[in-house]
């Protein structure tokens, strides 16, 4: 079912500006040539923001961060398996799917385990990835709270999320 | 997060610092290209479904929300705030990123420094993500043969939807429009 609705969507899309008389063919590659300068903007963003994710991965301060975080998450009620994957999301949008991907082949696709990370996985994004690409195109470099109410609320989603599992 | 990385890398494998440095740079290039198709696939469509005044559509039946959630903003910029909205409902990152790259140049002034209320308010309904459609994780759950992933479409909504109200009330309580 769910592998349709984006095709719909797409064809929808076209009937629809066929309707209206739109040169889809020239509003496509007009959109194309301004994603290409918006991303020769972005690259050197990118690049800096998985330089650091990576020396920090390496570094083996992830680990230390999940062994001391680890009785908490019991506490409030967030499986301890999903530390690692809890920790990993706001950092890396390809490395916290890779790590679901391990969880559900570990875990079988109907466990409690499974389900919480599938609704962690859909329920927050990644949030320093997102913070350097969101203002990238402007000077902005302080963004007040911005960052650490994201933080906040990831980690917020993560307690609903194993909660809401729970009883559904 | 640089700076401590390396101090303890300094400690346990310091020949690793450099390496583990451009193998990020690597990652980063590649993330750059696999996003420039992606990107140039979804600002397409987005483009199409400007001119052909689709979007204007959207905006307006989403006006109510977005003026209650940013304010007065332009039409430009409703426009791409929607387009960034409903895109990252289906899970469809593509589009809704570019859009609020552009909404977020629009809204701000060319020597501005600090972040205003209404861009931390479209950076935490992204961080957030109210997710009707989690098409990544039924695409994951579905390659290890779950026989009802739909199933996981529920608690991620109603999850997603907390989170997001959540966001939407601590930056309306902590960030004062100066």
């Amino acid at each position: 079912m769910s592998a349709f609705i984006i095709p719909i969507f797409i064809l929808f899309l076209f009937i629809y500006a066929f309707c209206k008389k739109t040169d889809t063919f020239f509003a496509f590659t007009k959109g194309g040539k301004d994603a290409v300068g918006l991303i020769l903007e972005i690259i050197p963003f990118i690049v800096a923001i998985l330089v650091a994710v990576e020396l920090f991965k390496a570094s083996g301060l992830l680990v230390v961060l999940c062994n001391m975080m680890s009785p908490v998450f019991s506490f409030l009620g967030i499986p301890p398996e999903l530390v690692h994957f809890v920790f990993l999301k706001p950092f890396s949008g390809a490395g916290s799917l890779a790590l679901y991907d391990t969880i559900v082949l570990e875990y079988g696709t109907a466990s409690y385990i499974t389900r919480v990370a599938s609704a962690i996985a859909g329920s927050s994004e990644t949030v320093f990835y997102i913070s350097a690409i969101y203002f990238s195109k402007t000077k902005i470099k302080n963004l007040g709270l911005a960052i650490p109410i994201a933080l906040f609320c990831t980690f917020a989603s993560a307690i609903l999320a194993a909660w809401v599992c729970r009883i559904m | 997060m640089i700076v401590s990385s390396c101090i303890w890398l300094l400690f346990i494998d310091p020949n690793s610092i450099i390496s583990v440095a451009l193998s990020g740079a690597d990652n980063g290039l590649k993330l750059a290209l696999m996003l420039c198709v992606i990107y140039i696939f979804w600002m397409g469509l987005a483009e199409i479904a400007a001119q052909s005044g689709l979007i204007k559509k959207i905006a307006n039946l989403l006006r109510p929300i977005i003026k209650f959630l940013f304010g007065e903003q332009t039409e430009e910029v409703n426009g791409l705030i929607a387009t960034n909205i409903s895109a990252n409902m289906i899970g469809a990152g593509g589009a809704a990123t570019p859009a609020a790259i552009n909404a977020i140049e629009k809204m701000s002034k060319p020597e501005q420094r600090k972040a205003s209320p209404p861009m931390i308010m479209l950076f935490i309904l992204a961080a957030t993500s109210l997710q009707l459609l989690p098409t990544t994780i039924i695409g994951i759950l579905q390659k290890h043969g779950a026989t009802e992933p739909q199933n996981i479409i529920l608690p991620t909504f109603i999850t997603s939807l907390l989170s997001t109200a959540l966001g939407i009330c601590l930056v309306r309580l902590l960030c004062r429009r100066s």
